[in-house]
């Protein structure tokens, strides 16, 4: 079927329609196929480096788990050590002074004060005693060697006549809630 | 591949078609071309009330009586080639191949063989004086043309064969703006032909614009399948670590809690405090006849600090003492606080300070 177009019609035509379609083509190719196709391509390439960059090998991830399983245990065994030293009961100043006055008894102490307390996660021991120089030195040794954590906050020596030494001495311990 | 840029350039098709050739002569006033009215003149004095056909110009003479355009008509000698906007006689690019030759001094004949047959031309110097063909024959074509020459009184007196060849669509539209008048087509086939051919070329360049279009789509589209493969490839690697990943949070998180216990009990880390070294460390340094009579010590930030005052028999054992403190273990600083005489002896207060030992 023949085409029956006005006179000069077809020229116009032949001469528009390659600028008609290469301005469409522009048109879609920029402003939709292209554009979405840049956006995507950038974003998987960015995404792809990104993970090149941050995946670790595998070897190096079972090394540093093995690395982090060795860490975990040495922290494990020196919390539970750490939890070993700590007064762990209902009442931790009882239970300090339950430790030590005897073991000072025991050394010769003779104890004329005792006052305990637990205070801000705390076990504190205040005494006053009399004994000798070497009943003083070997009862702070006991108290050295004890496998609780202990601190000696205070302490003062002074005369007190008979040949004795009038001790006063503050201990405190670390305490946790126990059961 | 030409074609298609000779399409999408909007250029014509030029062929050559097989045409007779009718040799005449136009005068004009001296230095004016022939004007298409005297060469239809000129060929109806020929043939009469035949339609004009397209001719090709040979050459000019000028004369006392103006100038003598050589030409030869050409009439068709079959259909004209169905691939073409632009017909040229073949005699006209047998005249431009033998035009080319070098040429000798005096009357000569130029051959040219073709495949439609043999083209034989007379001419004088670089002058064509005519060409007649196309003969089937060689022999034939030189013998007419020695005739026709003799008739004239000319004797050629050399003989330059030229050689064929397939003209190029370049040479061939050349040729056809130098010679608009001798092209074989109709007017209105022309026409029709350029129509159509205007028609296809247009349609030619949009398809152009599209395969850009899809080129370059398809282009980013190669690469866009590339980054895509490089992106699954990184997220597999991803996955297949995954588990390691999460079993390295799960390790960093534990250990943190666990410092965070240890942090928690950092005084429980610390070792018991050896105030029975200090105190017998202290004792060791006491001299002969001297004695402490008070000891007070209590925790310092960095460790301890001790002041206690001594009883000494005289004054120079005060330095000596402090001196001899410096040496404890765990002692890093020692001080007279004061010293005053106190009965026969001395006494003297001092400072110490020490971290744990």
């Amino acid at each position: 079927m023949a085409l029956s177009l006005p006179p000069g019609t077809r020229g116009i035509l032949r001469s528009l329609a390659p600028w008609v379609a290469a301005s469409l083509a522009l048109q879609t190719g920029l402003r939709v196929v292209w554009l979405d196709q840049t956006r995507s391509l950038r974003a998987n390439f960015v995404r792809a480096a990104d993970l090149r960059q941050i995946v670790p090998e595998p070897a190096a991830l079972r090394a540093r788990i093995a690395s982090l399983e060795n860490d975990s245990a040495s922290l494990v065994t020196r919390l539970a050590w750490a939890r070993g030293r700590t007064i762990e009961s209902s009442d931790p100043g009882a239970d300090l002074a339950a430790r030590l006055v005897p073991l000072l008894g025991r050394e010769g102490w003779n104890l004329q004060r005792v006052r305990a307390e637990s205070k801000a996660g705390w076990a504190t021991l205040d005494l006053g005693a009399q004994a000798d120089f070497g009943q003083i030195l070997s009862g702070l040794r006991r108290i050295r060697c004890q496998p609780t954590a202990i601190q000696v906050r205070r302490f003062s020596v002074r005369p007190s006549g008979h040949g004795l030494l009038g001790v006063e001495l503050q201990v405190a311990g670390p305490a946790g809630v126990g059961p | 591949m030409d074609q298609v840029l000779d399409l999408l350039g909007g250029l014509p098709r030029v062929a050559l078609s097989p045409s007779h050739l009718l040799n005449g002569e136009v005068t004009t006033p001296y230095g004016q071309d022939p004007s298409p009215e005297g060469v239809e003149a000129a060929w109806r004095d020929l043939a009469g009330d035949s339609v004009l056909p397209p001719w090709i110009l040979l050459g000019r003479r000028d004369t006392p009586n103006g100038t003598v355009w050589r030409l030869s008509w050409c009439p068709p000698r079959g259909p004209s080639p169905t691939l073409a906007e632009v017909a040229l006689p073949e005699g006209l690019w047998a005249l431009e191949r033998l035009t080319a030759e070098p040429d000798p001094e005096g009357w000569n004949l130029r051959i040219l063989a073709s495949p439609q047959g043999t083209w034989v031309g007379l001419w004088e110097g670089a002058r064509c004086e005519r060409l007649h063909g196309p003969y089937p024959s060689e022999p034939v074509g030189i013998a007419r043309v020695r005739a026709i020459a003799a008739k004239n009184g000319v004797v050629p007196t050399a003989q330059i064969r030229g050689i064929w060849k397939v003209p190029s669509p370049h040479d061939l539209r050349a040729l056809a703006g130098s010679y608009p008048e001798s092209d074989l087509l109709a007017t209105t086939e022309s026409v029709r032909r350029n129509g159509i051919r205007a028609d296809h070329t247009a349609v030619a360049r949009v398809l152009a614009i599209l395969a850009v279009f899809a080129t370059i789509t398809f282009g980013l589209g190669v690469l866009q399948a590339t980054a895509w493969s490089l992106r699954r490839s990184q997220d597999t690697r991803l996955e297949s670590v995954q588990p390691l990943l999460d079993r390295v949070a799960a390790l960093r998180k534990s250990r943190a809690a666990l410092r965070d216990s240890i942090w928690i009990r950092k005084e429980a880390m610390a070792p018991n405090s050896a105030v029975d070294r200090i105190l017998s460390g202290i004792a060791r340094k006491i001299p002969e006849g001297a004695g402490l009579q008070v000891l007070a010590l209590e925790r310092s930030d960095s460790g301890w600090r001790v002041r206690t005052e001594a009883s000494l028999s005289d004054w120079n054992q005060v330095q000596p003492l402090a001196q001899a403190l410096r040496s404890v273990p765990g002692v890093a600083r020692v001080a007279v606080a004061s010293q005053a005489r106190s009965g026969s002896g001395v006494s003297a207060v001092l400072e110490l300070e020490g971290r744990w030992p």
